[in-house]
């Protein structure tokens, strides 16, 4: 049985680690989806091989919220893509390892970071299984905020229009985006009945419980009737009291005193965060 | 320029089993015949380019060449991000077809004409740019966008333009076509309306006026080799497009031009900072915004009265 806790805890102490050492990066966004994406990849619920990241019979993921890029890059290094060396040059002059994600990056599919490209993308790439009778799965992890962009619900039409049961649609479900909570903007709700009348099979998990979220996605790997989306109900922040579900933590980069009280609260002291 | 594109890409599609055809409720004529033909390679993703473009890209990272069929108004108004940034910026393969370039949406009006494409497109990095200006242009220039490994818009137009080619035209991307040879002006053309600078040149020919016509088919990468030497030699030219004469050909020419340090007598015709507010013909709007024959032909006649 593998430690999904213990790799997951591990992985947001590396975000903090990352967000310190570039001085950026989206920490509330990447906690948020932290628990998802690794699942999909640490339970080995996806198909792929870090040495052959272009291998054909791969599962395919795209990270439409690329903002969560702390998320992935510590997922694909914990798997092997590239080293935690090359990932701590995270934002500084020369790296690879920007604030969004691009295809330049061992294991990332595509460039990501304007909302509402991925799930297209995903269309594509599953289109083409579809057509070359390939029986990988494409997953698109979008934001819900994200779910504002009209390009979205195109995307939704074309995957039930095409019957698409092998892209798997995930929305990180956390209420809030980058100035507040969704409700309070442009509301998507109700979601769950939106996305049903487009056509899509809906399941709603907690997307930081690990059973739950193993579960669903084993299940993924069934022959789906309809086009799935799993709305993973999350907490922007997760993990760290500071920015847990704060209206304002999208940006939030903290101070000294505030990394302090966050290595505290993960575990470490912080000379061991400084080893890091 | 529609018929000889459907006609390509059917054949094209037939050689080529990587090609797959996405269009945005955009088929029409020989389209029916594509779709019975290649049912499995044919997607049409209905009134939405924003997802038909990504998912273009989602293909061609899967190793396909889509062709991307729609109105270019549409595509690359509406699209624009998901052509810069799914695209572009991912350097992936895919061929943009636009169809109805410059006014030959006629009686449409503003929303469907297309005169800032070739502006908002020549400043992306990675993409090439083609302008044929013939049906039989067209089919050569689908052929080789096909071969070429890149993203690829071509500037289509839509129907009834005249042929300039007795034969084939011998297109390579990258490379200008001389049309004629001569001495007095240099005329610079992109596109259909390169037929009324022949038409314009063969009346200032009557009256002694020799002018070399290049048709420029690649605008990205331009090629300036030939545009120079015959700035050099004539001293005098015009450069002639069905687009805004802001960002376009003249503009591309005259960044050519300034830099190579050639002093010349210069005019742009084309759109003059307007939107295409009439209704009318492709030829009748073409007159009214000042681009006709006789428009073409006066402009020659002033530019080359002009002392360099």
């Amino acid at each position: 049985m593998i430690d999904l806790q213990g790799k997951s805890l591990k992985m947001r102490r590396k975000i903090i680690r990352l967000a310190y050492l570039g001085g950026t990066g989206h920490i509330a966004s990447s906690l948020s989806s932290l628990d998802i994406i690794v699942a999909l990849y640490c339970s080995k619920v996806l198909v792929f091989d870090a040495k052959n990241p272009l291998m054909s019979a791969r599962d395919r993921f795209i990270l439409s919220k690329g903002h969560a890029a702390m998320a992935l890059y510590n997922v694909l290094c914990e798997e092997g893509f590239f080293s935690w060396n090359e990932l701590k040059t995270f934002c500084k002059p020369g790296t690879i390892f920007g604030g969004e994600p691009t295809h330049i990056i061992s294991g990332v599919e595509c460039a990501t970071g304007a909302l509402g490209h991925g799930l297209s993308f995903g269309v594509g790439m599953a289109l083409s299984a579809k057509i070359r009778k390939q029986s990988h799965l494409t997953y698109v992890l979008t934001g819900d905020g994200e779910c504002q962009e009209g390009s979205i619900w195109e995307a939704a039409m074309s995957i039930a229009q095409n019957n698409l049961n092998n892209l798997i649609w995930i929305i990180d479900r956390n209420n809030l985006q980058a100035t507040g909570r969704i409700n309070k903007i442009t509301d998507i709700d109700p979601l769950e009945v939106k996305l049903k009348s487009f056509g899509f099979n809906v399941v709603i998990i907690d997307g930081h419980n690990y059973d739950e979220l193993v579960n669903t996605f084993n299940d993924t790997k069934k022959q789906l009737e309809k086009p799935l989306v799993i709305i993973a109900n999350t907490i922007k922040g997760q993990g760290i009291s500071l920015l847990e579900d704060k209206d304002d933590n999208h940006y939030k980069i903290p101070n000294l005193t505030e990394y302090k009280i966050i290595v505290d609260e993960l575990g470490l002291t912080w000379e061991e965060f400084e080893r890091l | 320029m529609r018929n000889a594109y459907e006609n390509s890409i059917y054949c094209l599609m037939n050689t080529n089993d990587r090609i797959v055809l996405l269009v945005a409720d955009s088929g029409t004529g020989k389209y029916s015949d594509i779709v019975q033909q290649y049912p499995d390679r044919v997607i049409d993703f209905g009134i939405a380019e924003c997802n038909m473009v990504a998912a273009a890209a989602g293909f061609a990272k899967e190793g396909w060449i889509p062709v991307v069929y729609a109105n270019n108004s549409f595509l690359v108004y509406r699209a624009y991000e998901f052509i810069r940034n799914d695209v572009c910026f991912q350097n992936l393969n895919v061929k943009f077809v636009g169809l109805a370039a410059g006014v030959i949406a006629n009686t449409l009006g503003p929303t469907h004409h297309t005169l800032e494409d070739i502006a908002a497109l020549r400043v992306l990095p990675n993409l090439t740019l083609l302008s044929p200006a013939s049906p039989k242009e067209v089919s050569v220039v689908l052929e080789k966008a096909i071969e070429f490994d890149g993203p690829v818009y071509i500037r289509l137009g839509k129907a009834f333009e005249r042929e300039i080619y007795e034969t084939e035209s011998p297109f390579e991307i990258g490379e200008n076509t001389i049309i004629s040879q001569g001495n007095d002006l240099t005329i610079i053309a992109t596109g259909s309306i390169i037929t009324d600078a022949i038409e314009a040149a063969k009346d200032l020919k009557m009256g002694g006026i020799t002018s070399e016509i290049i048709n420029v088919s690649t605008l990205k990468p331009f090629s300036s080799k030939e545009i120079i030497e015959s700035a050099i030699k004539t001293g005098k030219v015009i450069t002639i497009e069905e687009h805004s004469i802001i960002g376009g050909l003249g503009g591309a020419v005259s960044e050519v031009l300034c830099e190579a340090g050639i002093s010349v007598v210069f005019e742009r015709m084309g759109f003059k900072d307007v939107f295409c507010n009439d209704y009318g013909w492709h030829q009748d709007l073409k007159r009214m915004y000042g681009l006709s024959p006789q428009h073409i032909f006066d402009t020659c006649k002033k530019v080359y009265s002009k002392r360099k």
